[in-house]
């Protein structure tokens, strides 16, 4: 689009366009961002995906119910508890089992700690966007402890294969308990140092506040949800809303602010480690004994039928819908993850502000790309 | 509200379109093709079901006749959730589009479109989301076939 | 630099009389070897401290084993120099497409600009007790402080050069923010320089820190201009900050955004120039703040004796070298404060800071101007005006 100056006929101004991604030191993952700027102003962007795209749909199809789960700890690896929790929640609903209790426990626990330790990644690459340094060394720091939580239990410290239609692939080890705790009362005093380097600071709230509005109407329209609704004044929470396994018997907050902007998404998720902390207390107490696993055999063969179950990751409202035709292998399983309708969300927001903010809304977003592209 | 309690209220409000309960899935209700931007939009406008939010929308196939497009919608004033299947021919599907009733609509039907290749009318920009632009196919039909595609040992 | 350096012939060959254009090598081999070594030390330091804010080490598996085990701080050591060496090693690659001469003169003109400005920054200076000391810098020249803010004006042209010529959209975008951050900063550092100006009565890098050591209203400790004035060494050290690129302002170069900014599509020794250029301009206005704030290389009330007694042997020039060592110690403190501050802080939006250079720094050392001419009246009329 060419302007012209009506005082000097002669300078035209054009809008060129700058591709974002996919190879960028910043967007987190292969998201490519085409951008239509004028000047140093967006006017125009296109968000472009599908560099990530590994068909786990269809691998899901082809696999029997339990060689899925290990596909499904791809889906979003930086929260593959919950991705494989959604999943598996799916079969059991589907094929009408009943978990033992510790497993259900166990599972939650797991669930929180993989929370905080998105959290505590998402803080690091947040603050790096808004361009300081050491937040996310910090943040890194306090995620290797929960890694090495995660490690002593399951070996793993990013893709847990962990949970098993049934219940769960192995028991805690017997100082887990001690070792989450000695870990809390470490690191809950710590998040106050995370706060206290950015949250007082003038060029931190220039750059986030009011930077990024989303009003709860559009929120809904484009299937926002998780932290990034409930920044703009939705208070939903499906661990509240729907609950699922433990959660209504522990208790725990749901943050909720109305600005919508990006200062909010980040206050939220900051309140948002405190609670897990405190769900992770409760579990520590209540944890039962029992069994950990309903062992199922091998090969699974469900009823047919249908469901959609969900659950609240990091980012949003993960879901799973299943279509099982009395196989043993899923016939249909889709994957309805936020960061899908997140990243859908750029298009609307990211209009008329410039480069630095577009980094500092797609960092407050949460988005991961392997959960969009699946 | 749950399906069976929206059926008679749908049915009297589109007498046109044809509703029936899906017996696989009580959250499920399929309905024909016809009335598809009616009943949504009435869907998300009526106080009575106020479904704002549209939490995901697929396609499910099965050879040899139907593609069924399933559409999940979710009403956080009522807490209530209704999913719409609509079965389409599988060698012509169209269905209009409903991005003009939730946005989060718009990238779902690109990548039903891509995966599927169920054509949404009305949609203003329908191509790829996945697949590169140039890609021949839809891999998520049961018949799709790809030199690359090796059958797992069972 | 000349009568310092000819003495010092003399005292050492007993007579040689040196030729005319013999200080300026060696001052020109002297300031390369500190710019480069300045420059390994000066990487290192920042690479240590960041580590210990962040909690963490900073390089450690480089130089010899015993002395990382000894303690954080000295190991490590190595990692520079090898750093340097890999960047010497690269391959040259020059796009095609880019505009060659531009491309080339780029980083010529940043490192121009930073070997240049070295011309008049007085480290040290003989004889106190006589009334015209000698200073020793490259050249003392009258008109000091005027050109050591013309030439870091150059630095503009290389970057903007730089940004143009590199054929690439990120580069311009980076090239362009470069260009209006630092002339945008440019401003209220000259007024804010002006201050001590007024209250010293001469443009003369080495008068300014004379007349510090001789004291505000009679009182040395007062000397200081940071005292006087205050507003005006808070505005310099945060537009020496953006002059340099460092972040909270180093918008241009944000990695975050724009890959490398201007300097995206330079490889090996231009990249090098570059960034040589960078963490010498860092340590410059470091010096400039030691001087013109400071008080240079002296202390309140200590005038050091030219030779120190030391029973079995004297240690000749020892002025000189105590004031040395004053001044690095000051400046080198100063350069441990900017790297504190950047490593807490986030990086400022362009707008952000086009306004916080605008309308909060400016009209802030234009009020320091006006206190420091007050001040220095009252100097004039009441304390019998300032020496030198």
């Amino acid at each position: 689009m060419m302007r012209q100056f009506p005082a000097n006929p002669d300078l035209t101004v054009e809008e060129f366009e700058l591709n974002m991604g996919p190879q960028h030191p910043s967007t987190h993952g292969v998201l490519r961002l085409v951008l239509t700027m004028d000047g140093e102003r967006v006017v125009r962007c296109k968000p472009v995906v599908g560099y990530l795209h590994r068909s786990i749909e269809k691998m899901a199809e082809n696999r029997t119910y339990t060689q899925v789960i290990p596909v499904t700890d791809r889906l979003d690896y930086c929260t593959s508890m919950t991705s494989n929790y959604v999943y598996v929640m799916a079969v059991e609903d589907l094929a009408d089992i009943t978990v033992p209790p510790r497993a259900e426990y166990i599972r939650v626990i797991m669930s929180e700690l993989n929370r905080i330790a998105s959290h505590l990644l998402w803080y690091g690459t947040f603050a790096l966007e808004v361009g300081a340094t050491t937040p996310f060394i910090y943040g890194f720091r306090d995620r290797e402890k929960v890694l090495d939580l995660f490690e002593s239990t399951c070996g793993a410290r990013l893709l847990y294969n962990y949970l098993r239609i049934g219940g769960v692939s192995r028991d805690l080890p017997e100082d887990f308990c001690e070792r989450m705790l000695a870990f809390l009362d470490e690191w809950e005093p710590l998040i106050r140092e995370y706060e206290d380097l950015l949250d007082e600071n003038p060029i931190f709230y220039n750059r986030t506040k009011k930077v990024g509005f989303l009003s709860a109407e559009k929120a809904l329209a484009y299937g926002v949800s998780g932290p990034n609704l409930r920044a703009s004044g939705m208070a939903r929470d499906v661990r509240r809303e729907h609950p699922y396994a433990v959660y209504p018997e522990l208790e725990f907050d749901v943050p909720v602010r109305t600005e919508g902007d990006v200062f909010a998404r980040y206050r939220i998720r900051m309140e948002e480690l405190r609670q897990s902390a405190r769900i992770l207390r409760q579990c520590a107490e209540k944890l039962p004994g029992g069994p950990y696993l309903e062992p199922q055999p091998l090969r699974m063969v469900l009823p047919e039928g249908e469901t959609y179950v969900h659950l609240e990751s990091p980012r949003g409202d993960i879901g799973c819908y299943l279509v099982s035709q009395g196989t043993d292998k899923p016939y249909r399983c889709k994957f309805r993850t936020p960061s899908f309708c997140h990243i859908a969300v750029f298009q609307h927001l990211v209009r008329d502000c410039l480069i630095p903010d577009i980094m500092a809304i797609c960092a407050s977003f949460d988005v991961v790309l392997p959960e969009t592209d699946r | 509200m749950s399906p069976d309690e929206f059926l008679p209220i749908l049915q009297a409000r589109f007498p046109q379109v044809e509703f029936r309960l899906d017996p696989l899935n009580p959250q499920a209700l399929f309905m024909s093709a016809s009335g598809v931007p009616e009943v949504f939009g009435w869907l998300r406008d009526a106080p009575e079901a106020a479904m704002q939010y549209l939490e995901f929308s697929t396609a499910v196939d099965s050879p040899p006749d139907c593609l069924c497009v399933v559409y999940s919608l979710y009403s956080y004033t009522h807490r209530h959730r209704l999913a719409l299947k609509v079965d389409l021919p599988r060698h012509a599907p169209t269905i209009p589009t409903l991005s003009h009733l939730w946005e989060n609509a718009d990238w779902n039907e690109r990548e039903i479109y891509d995966l599927f290749g169920v054509f949404f009318s009305g949609h203003e920009d329908l191509r790829r989301l996945m697949m590169p632009e140039d890609w021949e196919g839809h891999p998520l039909r049961k018949d799709y076939s790809h030199p690359n595609l090796t059958p797992r040992p069972d | 630099m000349e009568p310092i350096f000819e003495q010092f012939v003399r005292d050492l060959t007993g007579g040689f009389q040196v030729p005319f254009w013999a200080p300026m090598l060696v001052s020109l081999g002297l300031v390369l070897a500190f710019i480069a070594l300045n420059a390994m030390f000066m990487i290192w330091l920042e690479r240590k401290i960041c580590g210990r804010i962040q909690r963490r080490m900073g390089p450690m598996l480089t130089g010899p084993k015993a002395w990382a085990r000894f303690s954080m701080w000295t190991g490590g050591w190595f990692q520079t120099p090898c750093d340097s060496v890999k960047l010497l090693l690269k391959e040259d690659i020059i796009p095609a497409q880019v505009d060659r001469f531009g491309f080339m003169l780029a980083p010529v003109l940043v490192f121009m600009a930073a070997l240049a400005v070295y011309v008049p920054l007085p480290i040290s200076s003989t004889s106190y007790a006589q009334s015209a000391p000698i200073v020793v810098a490259v050249a003392d020249l009258d008109i000091g402080l005027l050109y050591v803010v013309a030439i870091t004006t150059l630095t503009i042209l290389a970057i903007l050069t730089a940004g143009w010529a590199s054929n690439n959209k990120y580069s311009l975008l980076g090239g362009m923010r470069a260009g209006v951050q630092i002339l945008s900063y440019e401003i209220p550092m000259l007024f804010a320089l002006m201050g001590p100006m007024v209250l010293a009565g001469s443009l003369s890098l080495g008068d300014l820190v004379l007349v510090q050591h001789a004291g505000l209203f009679g009182v040395p400790l007062l000397g200081w201009f940071l005292v006087p004035s205050f507003l005006g060494a808070v505005v310099y050290l945060i537009c020496a900050v953006a002059e340099t690129n460092r972040p909270p302002f180093d918008m241009p170069e944000a990695e975050q955004e724009l890959v490398a900014g201007f300097s995206t599509e330079y490889t090996a020794m231009r990249f090098a120039m570059f960034y040589l250029a960078e963490f010498s301009n860092t340590f410059v206005v470091c010096m400039i703040f030691t001087a013109v704030f400071l008080g240079g290389w002296t202390l309140p009330g200590f005038i050091p004796p030219s030779s120190l007694n030391l029973g079995f042997f004297s240690l000749p020039y020892f002025d000189l070298l105590a004031g040395m060592a004053i001044f690095f110690a000051k400046a080198y403190a100063v350069v441990l404060l900017l790297m504190w501050i950047r490593w807490t802080f986030p990086r400022l939006r362009p707008d952000h800071l086009m306004t916080f250079g605008w309308k909060f720094l400016l009209p802030l050392s234009f009020v320091n101007l006006l206190v420091c001419i007050v001040l220095a009246a009252i100097q004039q009329i009441y304390f019998g005006g300032n020496p030198g």
